[in-house]
C-alpha cells in the first residue's frame, strides 16, 4: 500500500458526521424533538403517565450520495462537505416523513383532527387548530406555541395572511382569550403535579 | 508469547500479587483453601494453608524475589514457624505432619538450598516432629502458571490486540472497562463448554489471566483500576456461571478468591485515601479543580462502598470514623454526571450507618434539585447519563479530542438516577421535599435499561435489551409510591443472590444501577 494516514482520516470523518448531526438538528422542525442516545439494546419502551406502554424497535434512517473520484482528487475534504448537505437533506426528508407518520397516528387516534375539505387556511382554522392541541407556558407566561407543519406553497399563503390578521382587532382579541384560556388549563395541569394521600 | 508476558510479570511482581493466582493453581489441583494471609500478616509463619483431595495438609510461605542467604537469614525465624508449628483447623488432622513449602518467584539459591536440606536432615536425625520444608522456585511457579492457564489465552488477533493494550499500558490511567468485559468474554467466557471442568478451567484461567494483564496498575499500585478490573471478572464469572447454570461449586472458591482481592485493592485505596488526605495525585500539572473534584467523589464513594461491605460481611467490623471526617471536609461534590450516582449512594449510606442522617439526607436532596435544575425540559445543557464515565466528561469540558463525544443537550428532560433518587426519598419519608419539587420531578422522564437476561445485567454492553422511559404521574399518591418503594417484588433474583458482588458491580457500571437494584441495596443491606 502507499502511505496513508488514517488517524487523521478518522478525524475528519468524525468531524463531518458531527456537521452533518448540526445540520439535521438545525432544521426548525426537527429541532424541537427531543433526542435521545442509546447506547445498548434493540428497542425502546415509553410508559406514559396515563400507564400505556408503546414499544418501538429502532428504526434505520440513512442517506446516500454518489461522489467521483476526480471530485477527490480535485477538492479533497470538500468533495464530501459539500455532500454533507445532500446528505443530510435526504436524512432529514426521512425523519420529517416518519415523525408526520406518527404524528398523524397519533392524532387521528387522539381524534384531534381537523378536516376542513379543501376550503382554504383562514383565520378561524387557525384558532380551530390551537383550541385543539396542549399549549405550555414558561415561567414568565409566556406561551410555548406548537410548530405549524405545511407544505411550502401553504406557507407563502400563510406568511402573507399573518399581517392582515394582525391588524385585525377582533382577531387579536379572539386569539388573545384563547390564549388565556389555554394559560388556565395549563395552569390547571401544573396544579394538578402533586403528592397527595 | 502469552508464555513470555506471564514470566515478565512473575519476575517482577510481589508475594501479596501473585498469592491469589497461586492459590487458583492450587485449586485446580483439587487443593481446598482453608486459610489465606491478608495485608501481609502470616499466621504461623504460613501464607496459604490448603488441604489436598488426599487429605494432606500443605502449607505455603510466599516471597518475593531471589532468597539467598542474606534473606534466608532474615526470614529463618518465620520458616522455623512455618515447619514447627501445627496448624489449627477442624477439617486438618493434627496427628499428621504437614507438607511445608517455601515459594520465591524468584531463585533459591544453592547456599539456601544446602541450609534447608541440612535443616531437614537435622530435624529427622534429632528425631523432631517437624515439617520438612520444601521449595517451590520461581522457574516451577512459572511452569504451573503456564499450565493451569491453558487454552484460556487470547487467539483471537482482536483479543491479542486488547491484552497487549492492557499489559502494556502505563497502568496510571483509568482502566477501559467496557474493553476489559469485552476482552474477558472473548477469551474466557464465549463459548458453551461440554463439560462443567472446562468451565471451571475458563473461571481459574480468568484469574491467572487476570493477575498478569494487570501487570502495568499493580506496578503502579493503581488500586481503583485493579479493584474495578477485579469487579469486571467477578461480573463476568456470576454471568457465566448463571447463564450455564452451572453448580456453585465449580465457580464459588475462585469467585471468593477475586472478592478478597477486590476488598484488599479497596482496602489499600483507603489506606492511600487517608495517608495522603489532599486527593492529589500524579503530575500536579493539570490537578486540582475539577479533576480532583472527580477523583473525590471516586475514591470516598468507594471506599463507603468497601466500609458498608466489611459491615454487611463482618460482624465485629467497625466503621472507620476517620472517613466521616474526610467526607465533611470534602463536600460538596462536584455532581458533574450521573456516573457519580452511585459514588454519592454508597456515601450517604456510609453517612447514615456512622449516625450522620442530616448530612446524607442534605446529599440526596442537593443531589434532587441539581438533577432538576440541570436537566429541566428546556435547559441546553443536561448533566451526561451514566454510560459516560468521567474520563469523557473531562475530555468534553476540556475539548480534548477522546472517544465519544457526547451531546449534552439530548440530557434535558430525562435521567437516569432521578428515579431510584426520589425512591430513596419516599422510602426515608421526604414527603414534604417530594411534595415542594414534584412539579418539576413530573416534568422529567426517568430512563433506564433493562437487559433481556437477567444475568446481561452483569455485562457493560448488552446488544439485546429494552430502553425504558417512564413518565411520573402528575398526580402522585404518596402512599402508592411508598408501596412501590418498599415492595421487593420487582428487584430481580440474580441480584437478591449476589447483592454483595452488586454493590461493588455498581461502582464499575453505574449505568447499570437502576430504581430496583438500589431499591435491592436499601433494603437488604
Amino acid at each position: 500500500m502507499l502511505p496513508d494516514f488514517p488517524e487523521i482520516k478518522q478525524w475528519i470523518q468524525e468531524n463531518l458526521n458531527k456537521h452533518l448531526r448540526d445540520s439535521v438538528r438545525d432544521d426548525p422542525l426537527l429541532s424541537r424533538i427531543r433526542e435521545y442516545h442509546f447506547s445498548e439494546g434493540h428497542k425502546w419502551i415509553i410508559e406514559k403517565e396515563n400507564g400505556t406502554i408503546e414499544e418501538s424497535e429502532f428504526k434505520k434512517i440513512e442517506g446516500m450520495v454518489q461522489i467521483e473520484t476526480r471530485d477527490v482528487i480535485e477538492k479533497g475534504v470538500e468533495a464530501f462537505t459539500e455532500s454533507r448537505l445532500q446528505i443530510s437533506d435526504e436524512i432529514k426528508k426521512q425523519q420529517a416523513e416518519l415523525l408526520l407518520k406518527e404524528v398523524k397516528q397519533a392524532a387521528e387516534q387522539a381524534g384531534n383532527v381537523v378536516d376542513h375539505r379543501g376550503k382554504p387556511f383562514s383565520f378561524e382554522t387557525f384558532m380551530e387548530l390551537l383550541e385543539k392541541v396542549t399549549i405550555d407556558f414558561d415561567e414568565a407566561g409566556i406561551a410555548r406555541l406548537p410548530a405549524l407543519v405545511v407544505a411550502p406553497e401553504l406557507a407563502d399563503k400563510i406568511a402573507k395572511k399573518i399581517p392582515i390578521w394582525e391588524a385585525n382587532k377582533q382577531y387579536i382579541q379572539q386569539y388573545n382569550e384563547l390564549i388565556e384560556k389555554k394559560k388556565i388549563e395549563w395552569h390547571d395541569r401544573e396544579s394538578n403535579r402533586k403528592l397527595v394521600d | 508469547m502469552i508464555e513470555r508476558a506471564i514470566e515478565n510479570w512473575l519476575t517482577n511482581t510481589t508475594e501479596r500479587i501473585y498469592q491469589i493466582p497461586f492459590c487458583q493453581v492450587l485449586q485446580l489441583e483439587g487443593h481446598r483453601v482453608l486459610y489465606r494471609s491478608t495485608h501481609g500478616i502470616l499466621e504461623q509463619g504460613k501464607d496459604i494453608v490448603t488441604l489436598t483431595p488426599k487429605g494432606d495438609c500443605y502449607a505455603y510461605q510466599l516471597k518475593t524475589g531471589d532468597i539467598n542467604l542474606n534473606k534466608w537469614r532474615a526470614i529463618r525465624g518465620e520458616i522455623l514457624d512455618l515447619i514447627q508449628l501445627p496448624f489449627t483447623h477442624p477439617d486438618v488432622d493434627n496427628k499428621s505432619l504437614h507438607f511445608s513449602f517455601l515459594v520465591a518467584n524468584g531463585e533459591v539459591k544453592d547456599p539456601v538450598l544446602n541450609e534447608i536440606n541440612s535443616l531437614n536432615q537435622d530435624n529427622l536425625d534429632k528425631n523432631r516432629n517437624f515439617s520438612r520444608l520444601s521449595v517451590i522456585n520461581g522457574r516451577e511457579l512459572l511452569n504451573l502458571f503456564i499450565k493451569a492457564q491453558g487454552s484460556f489465552i487470547p487467539v483471537e488477533m482482536a483479543d491479542f490486540e486488547s491484552f497487549l493494550g492492557f499489559y502494556l499500558s502505563d497502568g496510571k490511567g483509568q482502566l477501559y472497562k467496557n474493553r476489559f468485559f469485552k476482552f474477558l468474554e472473548n477469551v474466557l467466557f464465549k463459548n458453551t463448554p461440554s463439560q462443567p471442568s472446562i468451565a471451571k478451567n475458563a473461571v481459574v484461567s480468568g484469574v491467572i489471566l487476570t493477575s498478569y494483564t494487570l501487570r502495568q496498575f499493580q506496578n503502579n499500585k493503581n488500586n481503583f483500576a485493579q479493584f474495578e478490573a477485579w469487579v469486571c471478572l467477578a461480573a463476568s464469572i456470576v454471568r457465566y456461571a448463571n447463564r450455564l447454570k452451572l453448580a456453585t461449586e465449580i465457580y464459588v472458591e475462585s469467585l471468593e478468591l477475586v472478592k478478597a482481592e477486590i476488598i484488599e485493592c479497596l482496602t489499600q485505596l483507603h489506606q492511600e485515601m487517608i495517608a495522603k488526605g489532599n486527593f492529589l495525585e500524579g503530575n500536579i500539572i493539570g490537578d486540582g479543580g475539577i479533576l480532583r473534584g472527580f477523583r473525590k467523589i471516586m475514591v470516598l464513594g468507594a471506599t463507603s462502598a468497601l466500609q458498608i461491605y466489611l459491615i454487611a460481611t463482618q460482624n465485629d467490623y467497625k466503621a472507620d470514623q476517620r472517613l466521616v471526617e474526610l467526607i465533611k471536609s470534602n463536600l460538596p461534590f462536584d455532581f458533574l454526571g450521573e456516573c457519580f450516582f452511585p459514588h454519592i449512594y454508597w456515601t450517604t449510606r456510609f453517612l447514615e450507618l456512622c449516625g450522620e442522617n442530616a448530612i446524607a439526607i442534605s446529599l440526596l436532596k442537593q443531589l434532587t434539585e441539581f438533577i432538576i435544575i440541570n436537566n429541566d425540559p428546556n435547559g441546553r445543557v443536561g448533566l451526561a447519563n451514566p454510560y459516560y464515565c468521567p474520563e469523557d466528561l473531562l475530555a468534553s469540558f476540556f475539548n480534548i479530542r477522546h472517544g465519544k463525544e457526547i451531546d449534552f443537550a439530548s440530557f434535558n428532560g430525562s435521567s437516569y438516577s432521578l428515579g431510584p433518587i426520589v425512591e430513596m426519598l419516599v422510602r426515608r419519608d421526604q414527603r414534604n421535599f417530594l411534595e415542594g419539587h414534584w412539579r418539576k420531578i413530573s416534568h422529567m422522564e426517568f430512563l433506564s435499561f433493562k437487559p433481556e437476561t437477567e444475568e446481561d445485567l452483569l455485562t457493560f454492553s448488552c446488544e439485546k435489551g429494552v430502553n425504558i422511559t417512564k413518565f411520573p404521574k402528575m398526580t402522585q399518591s404518596w402512599s402508592a409510591l411508598k408501596d412501590d418503594a418498599l415492595s421487593a417484588k420487582d428487584i430481580p433474583e440474580i441480584v437478591k443472590s449476589n447483592i454483595h458482588l452488586f454493590l461493588l458491580y455498581s461502582l464499575v457500571c453505574p449505568h447499570r444501577i437502576n430504581t430496583s437494584v438500589v431499591k435491592a441495596f436499601d433494603l437488604m443491606l
